[in-house]
């Protein structure tokens, strides 16, 4: 489950931003006529259709995969978290039509009906990723039941599904995946701008998936800020696991990096700032901030990858932010093409996707041993059916496999639509288009 | 509640089959395309399909998600029982789904195409049997919760003739819808010609292997047969599907090609809706009794958020899903 979920996970990023990429550049070649930005258009839907179909796929699965991994989860938790699913289900399917309707719909409709057809793929799969986004949420922050005795009752959905961590994943997540895509697209074309091919249209991408993922990565910090203030909260055990924070004190330090060491309750080489942590979690350097001696030791999260995804993340979300402002301000002086940007560009375009897994690891580890925080563990929820490491070799071998050929079209798309000189290629696809 | 919520799932499982299924189809018909014209007949299969198939695709989320928020213990005996051939139709599904767009989308033809072909066709043969296995089990009444032997809780449920069968007749009623949509598909009159003998072929293999589906389900003694034949309205459905085959086969004779869209699909949804005649008011049957939709909802609440779910998506899914069939079709 996990790894179809850390498999699902990028491809509905992509799924859920990428075409507001294609929209963007779709517009400029519907305002100015540019065969290059048409160019564009085709070369990012082909990416963005190869990409959904990956995801649609996975996502099916994972929706079977809730009840065949977890089905007494689902028995507590189907009726109180359905509502989201059954709203994404709609989401999809309407991301699925315009999909249908933007990929094959070239001069067989009006020219900006087409364009807002588009348009409706990434707004439903965005609506989408919040949908689900809200149901993972409650199971950090169970709401919308009462429970008594292993036996929930008063359910009622929409307050599940408004839970009180609903908003803060949502944004964080929604821009994480603004800004992964974001700077991975930036890093493909900033390969292909040192190899000097298509100049001009490999600039004009660039610009576009800069101009999403930088804006995402400079507001991102703020989210997270925000999202720790939630958890420290919500999920106090989460946040003391994030950083490695054992005794419960006021003015508590921010750790940056090191090891925790649990025996000692003590984090060896990091580098502590003083109150730091106090004033992420609650505004305030004087703040108490819980510490994991606070919880009886067999519901701690596994503080060690807790800790270490957690500082990965945020590592490179810094970084983002840092050169993302650093772009900008080359953006405005005219200087952005330079070939030290452009490698570094490259070497950034997956720290996105890793800062995203990490995060997400952060979310799920940091919550053991519960999978619905407080009411049920992880262990009481898995299926009875035996074997279930057939099930992960099963999955892991197949998703393996999809990602590689996932990567390796993506990569023939890409060195197919360089071969050639624009103007073939778009006189090629209009002529396949009729 | 229950009942438009129930209503829902019979919409989305009838429009599934009608339009998912024909795109599995449409898989199947790529394995057995013959000598003639094989790089044409691909290659309408994907103008035809391309546009739609993920759309189509999604009545099955709906209905697992109607499941599980509205009916979860039936979503969660299905889970554990039937656990083993839904992992085989996700397998298929996935393959499927991946091996058509790769396909499509490859910016270099050269052997791959061939592999994806491949892939393409086996695994739509084999999910359209994995599904047909999947709706057998749930009304063969061999699902037990009880059991801890391996076999009896695992395998038992779907391993026999009668399921098998059913596969092999769902895989059919899937080939011979996608045969007869196909036929409208394409103005060369002689790849109509070739979709036109298909839909024949297919339409009485159906017919063969629904009376082999009748045949093992007495054979293994669960009563299904006689209750097909003497409930009213799977009767009155089995009649009027019967009757239909006549006008059906005159007008893929004749290459009228709606009428043909028409017949093909009234023909599928009768014999489904007789079969659902059959089994209601059960979902799944069980040793230890059946689940239905009334004894295993949610709680009114949830259905009622359900509904409004159900509603309100369906006005905003139906106008687009016209819009995009307008386009294409």
């Amino acid at each position: 489950m996990a790894f179809s979920l850390g498999f699902h996970i990028i491809f509905a990023a992509v799924g859920m931003t990428m075409p507001f990429f294609m929209a963007a550049s779709h517009y400029l070649y519907l305002k100015n006529g540019k065969k290059e930005d048409l160019a564009l258009t085709h070369m990012w839907s082909k990416g963005v259709a190869i990409l959904f179909a990956v995801g649609a796929v996975s996502g099916t699965t994972l929706s079977f995969e809730l009840g065949l991994l977890w089905p007494n989860f689902m028995k507590y938790a189907g009726p109180i978290i359905g509502m989201p699913f059954s709203w994404e289900g709609t989401a999809f399917f309407l991301e699925a039509i315009f999909l249908g309707l933007f990929l094959y719909g070239w001069n067989k409709m009006p020219r900006w009906a087409h364009w807002w057809s588009g348009i409706m793929v990434g707004v439903c799969g965005f609506a989408s990723g919040i949908f689900i986004l809200a149901a993972n949420a409650w199971m950090n922050s169970p709401a919308g039941f009462d429970w008594n005795n292993g036996v929930a009752t008063n359910i009622d959905p929409v307050a599940a599904m408004f839970n009180k961590a609903w908003l803060h994943q949502t944004v964080h997540m929604q821009l994480a995946a603004l800004q992964s895509v974001g700077f991975a697209v930036a890093g493909i074309h900033a390969v292909l701008l040192l190899k000097n091919r298509n100049r001009e249209l490999n600039l004009r991408a660039l610009k576009i998936s800069i101009a999403f993922g930088a804006v995402a990565a400079l507001l991102q910090p703020l989210s997270g800020h925000f999202a720790a203030q939630r958890v420290a909260v919500l999920q106090p055990a989460k946040l003391a696991a994030m950083e490695s924070h054992f005794k419960t004190e006021k003015n508590a330090s921010l750790v940056i990096g090191g090891i925790p060491n649990l025996e000692e309750q003590t984090v060896e080489y990091g580098l502590k700032i003083p109150g730091a942590l106090s004033f992420l979690a609650f505004n305030d350097f004087n703040a108490e901030v819980k510490g994991l001696e606070e919880f009886p030791r067999e519901e701690w999260p596994p503080v060690l990858i807790t800790h270490v995804a957690f500082q990965i993340m945020v590592g490179l979300g810094t970084w983002m932010a840092a050169f993302s402002a650093l772009l900008f301000f080359l953006w405005y002086r005219g200087g952005l093409i330079k070939p030290l940007i452009l490698k570094l560009l490259v070497i950034t375009a997956p720290m996105g996707f890793i800062a995203l897994e990490a995060g997400w690891v952060v979310t799920e580890v940091g919550r053991q041993p519960w999978v619905i925080y407080g009411i049920l563990k992880t262990k009481d929820a898995v299926t009875d059916f035996p074997s279930l490491q057939f099930h992960f070799w099963l999955f892991g071998v197949l998703y393996l496999i999809l990602a590689f050929t996932a990567v390796w079209l993506l990569y023939r798309q890409v060195k197919a639509a360089n071969a050639f000189t624009i103007e073939n290629s778009v006189a090629s696809k209009m002529e396949v288009r009729k | 509640m229950i009942f438009l919520v129930s209503l829902f799932f019979t919409v989305a499982l009838i429009f599934y089959v009608l339009f998912a299924g024909a795109d599995f189809g449409a898989g199947v018909l790529e394995m057995v395309k013959g000598r003639s014209r094989r790089e044409d007949q691909s290659e309408l299969i994907g103008k035809a399909m391309g546009p739609v198939w993920e759309a189509n695709h999604i009545w099955l989320i709906l209905m697992v998600v109607i499941l599980f928020m509205g009916f979860p213990p039936i979503f969660r005996v299905m889970s554990i029982s039937l656990h083993i051939p839904i992992v085989m139709v996700l397998v298929g599904i996935i393959l499927r789904g991946t091996a058509f767009t790769f396909r499509h989308y490859d910016a270099v033809q050269d052997g791959s195409q061939k592999i994806y072909t491949i892939l393409f066709s086996t695994s739509s043969v084999w999910t359209s049997f994995w599904l047909g296995v999947v709706a057998a089990a749930m009304h063969r009444g061999m699902i037990t919760t009880g059991s801890k032997d391996f076999n009896e809780a695992f395998v038992a449920p779907w391993g026999g003739m009668y399921p098998f069968t059913f596969g092999l007749f769902v895989m059919c009623v899937f080939t011979f819808l996608a045969s007869a949509y196909l036929i409208g598909e394409t103005k060369d009159a002689e790849l109509r010609k070739i979709f036109r003998a298909r839909a024949i072929v297919f339409n009485l293999l159906t017919v063969v292997l629904g009376a082999l589906v009748f045949l093992t389900a007495e054979l293994e003694g669960h009563g299904i047969t006689k209750k097909f034949f003497t409930q009213p309205w799977s009767l009155t459905a089995f009649i009027l599907a019967t009757l239909m085959l006549v006008p059906l086969w005159i007008s893929i004779y004749r290459g009228r090609t709606y009428a043909v869209r028409v017949l093909a699909g009234g023909l599928i949804t009768l014999v489904l809706l007789g079969w659902i005649a059959v089994v209601y008011p059960d979902v799944l049957i069980t040793r230890e009794g059946p689940l239905t939709f009334t004894n295993s909802s949610a709680v009114p609440a949830v259905m009622k958020q359900l509904a409004i779910a159900l509603i309100v998506g369906i006005c905003l899914i139906f106008p687009s899903l016209i819009w995009l069939l307008r386009v294409f079709k």
